[in-house]
């Protein structure tokens, strides 16, 4: 790690790995979608709780109540509930990560998600992007094909080293679901199915009108 | 108890005394620094025990809520103190045989029943009936909408035999689409309420197709 040049190093890899058998198990669908539909809950009672935060907040502000959130979740003892404490353990910001061969640091997305079932070495990650404010890259990427001032959560495994080390290949990321919905008066979410050859040629098909918040 | 089993590098390890230096770092909280109405509250508790109108009991909810724990942590720590504490009295409790595990199928149903409902169905559990010396224990797992099969007391046996034969300690078996049987030691240990939870946490990971119904199909 403290070489100038970047080389793959197979002792982070190893260590990381350690005891696991890869690749992991996929995680079905219905359980993805209950993850997604709390996330949805979750922001839309920060929402309802913090308007002003979340449509004049920076992308950290709002993903830290969303975290604390979640959290909360975990901890309250009521049948709406149950499925989130079922399948997870705790939520948190998202640090840095080693990268898909060991050769750097890079930071995760948003939020990692430890989940029951899981290595704490391998949290779900979700993306949470404030789209149409502020010019990051995340503007470049998607302000061209959706409107302006929104939200966008992506939730899926992670990018680089978990997605090589478990599918071999970038393009099986069945367990990703982007989710998003705006900050203005269309308050439509919108669930979409995404494999990476999609997303590469922007191609996100639309399956449901998911949710009204 | 829990704080020193769960933070000091010896205690459940070593030997099994306290350190000075684990009861230090025991996060006690100021009394000083008390509202008011925790202060009173506190008072209130107190008078309540010496009149025998409250019990430990009260006064366990009473620190888990001034420390933030909720119920399942609650049941975590007493089951761990109960079953995996260094003393020998844990120790005869946890090899114990289960005194009933009605509670256990109860628990399994309850953590079980939101997975259920999304899915449209109804799960229950239900104690095996099984020898009294028998080393083992089972619960019957069952999927609202399943047939009577004949060959079930069959694949219970067959189960067992299995078990015996690979020195397991827990087995799953789908003894009919609708059927699901656990197997474990008959140890109190493998049958608390916090292992209730586990094994709905396992169901649902890893036999979700069970509570769906889409196996049936």
């Amino acid at each position: 790690m403290s070489e100038s040049v970047l080389t793959p190093r197979p002792d982070q890899v190893a260590e990381l790995t350690r005891g696991l058998d890869l690749p992991l198990p996929s995680i079905a669908a219905p359980i993805m979608i209950v993850l997604a539909e709390t996330l949805a809950a979750a922001f839309a009672h920060v929402r309802d709780e913090w308007p002003d935060t979340v449509e004049t907040g920076s992308e950290p502000e709002v993903t830290a109540l969303l975290v604390s959130r979640l959290n909360a979740m975990v901890d309250e003892a009521d049948d709406d509930t149950g499925l989130w404490r079922s399948l997870v353990r705790c939520v948190g910001r998202s640090d840095e990560c080693i990268s898909f061969d060991g050769s750097h640091l890079e930071k995760q997305p948003d939020l990692s998600i430890w989940l029951t079932c899981r290595s704490a070495r391998f949290p779900l990650v979700a993306e949470a992007k404030l789209l149409g404010k502020h010019q990051d890259r995340g503007d470049v990427l998607f302000a061209g094909r959706a409107p302006l001032s929104h939200w966008r959560i992506w939730l899926g495994r992670p990018r680089g080293i978990h997605a090589r080390l478990c599918s071999g290949r970038f393009d099986d990321i069945h367990e990703t679901f982007g989710l998003f919905w705006t900050r203005g008066p269309r308050r439509d979410l919108q669930r979409r199915d995404g494999t990476s050859r999609a997303r590469q040629h922007n191609r996100c098909r639309v399956l449901a009108a998911w949710a009204r918040l | 108890m829990w704080f020193a089993l769960i933070t000091s590098g010896k205690f459940g390890f070593e030997r099994d005394v306290v350190e000075k230096a684990a009861l230090s770092r025991l996060p006690v909280p100021d009394l000083r620094r008390f509202s008011e109405a925790q202060s009173a509250e506190l008072c209130s508790l107190f008078e309540d025990l010496a009149a025998d109108r409250a019990s430990w009991s009260d006064v366990d909810q009473w620190v888990a809520k001034l420390y933030g724990l909720c119920s399942a942590d609650l049941q975590v720590i007493s089951d761990t103190l109960g079953y995996n504490a260094p003393f020998t009295a844990a120790k005869v409790s946890a090899q114990a045989h289960p005194r009933d595990l009605t509670d256990f199928c109860a628990k399994l149903e309850r953590e079980l029943a939101p997975w259920a409902k999304r899915f449209g169905t109804v799960v229950t559990a239900k104690p095996i009936q099984t020898r009294s010396l028998s080393p083992w224990c089972g619960i019957h797992i069952e999927r609202a909408g399943s047939t009577p099969s004949t060959g079930l007391p069959g694949q219970w046996e067959g189960l067992l035999a299995l078990a015996d034969a690979s020195a397991a300690t827990e087995m799953v078996l789908h003894a009919a689409p609708e059927v699901l049987f656990v197997a474990r030691l008959a140890q109190q240990r493998y049958w608390t309420a916090t292992q209730a939870r586990l094994l709905a946490q396992h169901i649902v990971w890893n036999e979700l197709d069970f509570i769906t119904g889409k196996d049936a199909a």
